[in-house]
């Protein structure tokens, strides 16, 4: 959704009418996964998918039958359905995908609540007899925008505290659904020293949708002609840098100094903090020294087991950016609450999440 | 001991002696070394051209650290006149340290803070 609010804006401004298509449920395999989003204006314009472009088509014209005055409406697509020889998947599964006119004023909020990392949740009536389309914009304090089913706002509430990373649709009684998505602030990755692998790993970082914080006490590493494309670059022990950083569960620590002068009170710190990640780079020796160097800092090796050292999945690589592609695989790996190992060795699947 | 990490050195990295600020010091600077990331502050207190006190303050590695502790006993009751001759040789001398040359701004950035709070010196000589 985020990636089409340029477009909107653009269509917007300049007086057309926007209809949103989302995909809402999806069943077996499907080529685009629930959230996805297509998006018309009312002179014709086309942006996103909700599909590889096998429903496209009949979504457009449903799309622009809303603009028209056409009411909110559910489509549903699949191998079973009726319109099989006209439209459907054919990679087997089904979806549901739901059309209504977008209100501006709550694509603007929400993409100002996305871009100050404010969490929020966007809830749609999808299936009702009176209400379908109506549309809020939820926090954790409450409705912030729009009107909905205040049975909704626990849900949403709730899905934003779990860090829900998928929207999804709830039954609130039988014929009446709502689809409810969150939009969380990004998870924070913050590297400790600024070192040659940093540089690719906040490249690929901010690629994969992390905001990313470099911390080094020396200028000569933490400095914006080499990290143009972190969010912050802070010129300070990274200690005392943690002491006012934001760190919650949804933070990721790096340590890539080798340097005991700023690893060692670092991690201390890392580990006085609810981090859902913790990394320093090492090599197996140096990693089982840091046991005894860091009883020095009151830290005990059972807190110490939290630290992933050696850093990074066995990928093999030498040069920066292969030892960043590990790093950042163990990162994201951890977010997703996988191993990281191969899928051939899995039960999971390619793009499952 | 290498000959690096002396024990008179090491000593005064653990137990620093006039860490902290004076209320109103007559001479003061801080160096910074953008390499390494070591920030240290020298403070003096200056009464009829001599030093009556100094302390030091700042976060890095035991090397400067441990410097700046022994430079701050070492100024004390010296003249600034006299302490003209405080070169950077006399200086390691007086650490009893031969730092590896990487390390040697580390050993000498307290030095270098008082070179430059005392004679506005800002060059470093290395």
């Amino acid at each position: 959704m985020i990636d089409l609010v340029p477009q909107i804006e653009e269509w917007t401004a300049s007086g057309e009418t926007v209809a949103v298509a989302t995909v809402t449920r999806v069943l077996g395999s499907a080529p685009r996964p629930v959230g996805a989003r297509m998006i018309v204006s009312s002179k014709g314009g086309m942006a996103g998918s909700v599909s590889g472009g096998c429903v496209e088509t009949t979504v457009y014209e449903e799309m622009m039958d809303v603009l028209e005055g056409g009411a909110p409406r559910n489509l549903h697509f699949g191998i079973t359905d009726d319109m099989i020889w006209d439209v459907g998947l054919a990679c087997g599964g089904t979806i549901d995908v739901f059309v209504q006119e977008l209100d501006p004023a709550l694509v603007t909020a929400l993409a100002d609540s996305v871009e100050n990392g404010r969490a929020v949740a966007l809830a749609t009536v999808v299936a009702a007899e009176k209400g379908a389309g109506n549309t809020a914009l939820i926090t954790s304090k409450g409705v912030a925008l729009g009107e909905i089913d205040e049975r909704v706002v626990p849900i949403a509430q709730e899905m934003l505290g779990a860090r829900a990373e998928r929207g999804a649709i709830h039954e609130l009684e039988p014929g009446t659904e709502v689809y409810v998505e969150p939009f969380l602030a990004p998870p924070v990755l913050i590297i400790i020293g600024g070192v040659h692998v940093a540089i690719p790993l906040t490249r690929f970082a901010k690629e994969l949708g992390f905001y990313v914080i470099v911390a080094d006490p020396r200028a000569k590493f933490a400095n914006r002609e080499r990290f143009r494309e972190a969010d912050e670059v802070l010129l300070e022990w990274p200690d005392e840098a943690l002491a006012h950083l934001e760190v919650d569960d949804a933070t990721y620590i790096v340590l890539l100094t080798h340097d005991p002068k700023i690893d060692e009170p670092t991690l201390a710190a890392a580990l006085q903090t609810k981090a859902a990640y913790i990394g320093a780079i090492s090599s197996r020796g140096t990693h089982a020294e840091r046991f005894e160097r860091m009883a020095k800092w009151g830290v005990t090796p059972e807190q110490l087991e939290r630290v992933y050292g050696p850093i990074g999945l066995d990928l093999g690589g030498r040069t920066p950016e292969e030892t960043a592609l590990s790093i950042i695989s163990e990162v994201v790996a951890v977010k997703n609450g996988r191993t990281g190992a191969s899928l051939r060795a899995t039960k999971s699947r390619i793009g499952e999440g | 001991m290498s000959d690096m990490y002396t024990e008179r050195l090491m000593d005064h990295y653990r137990n620093p002696r006039n860490k902290g600020h004076l209320e109103s010091p007559d001479i003061s600077a801080e160096e910074y070394n953008p390499l390494c990331g070591d920030r240290v502050t020298i403070e003096a207190q200056v009464e009829g051209g001599e030093i009556v006190k100094a302390c030091f303050d700042g976060r890095g590695c035991a090397l400067c650290l441990g410097a700046a502790s022994i430079l701050t006993e070492t100024i004390v009751g010296q003249s600034l006149e006299e302490l003209q001759e405080l070169g950077q040789e006399e200086f390691l001398a007086e650490l009893q340290s031969t730092p590896r040359p990487s390390r040697l701004k580390c050993a000498l950035l307290p030095w270098m803070a008082f070179r430059h709070a005392a004679y506005g010196e800002d060059e470093w000589p290395l």
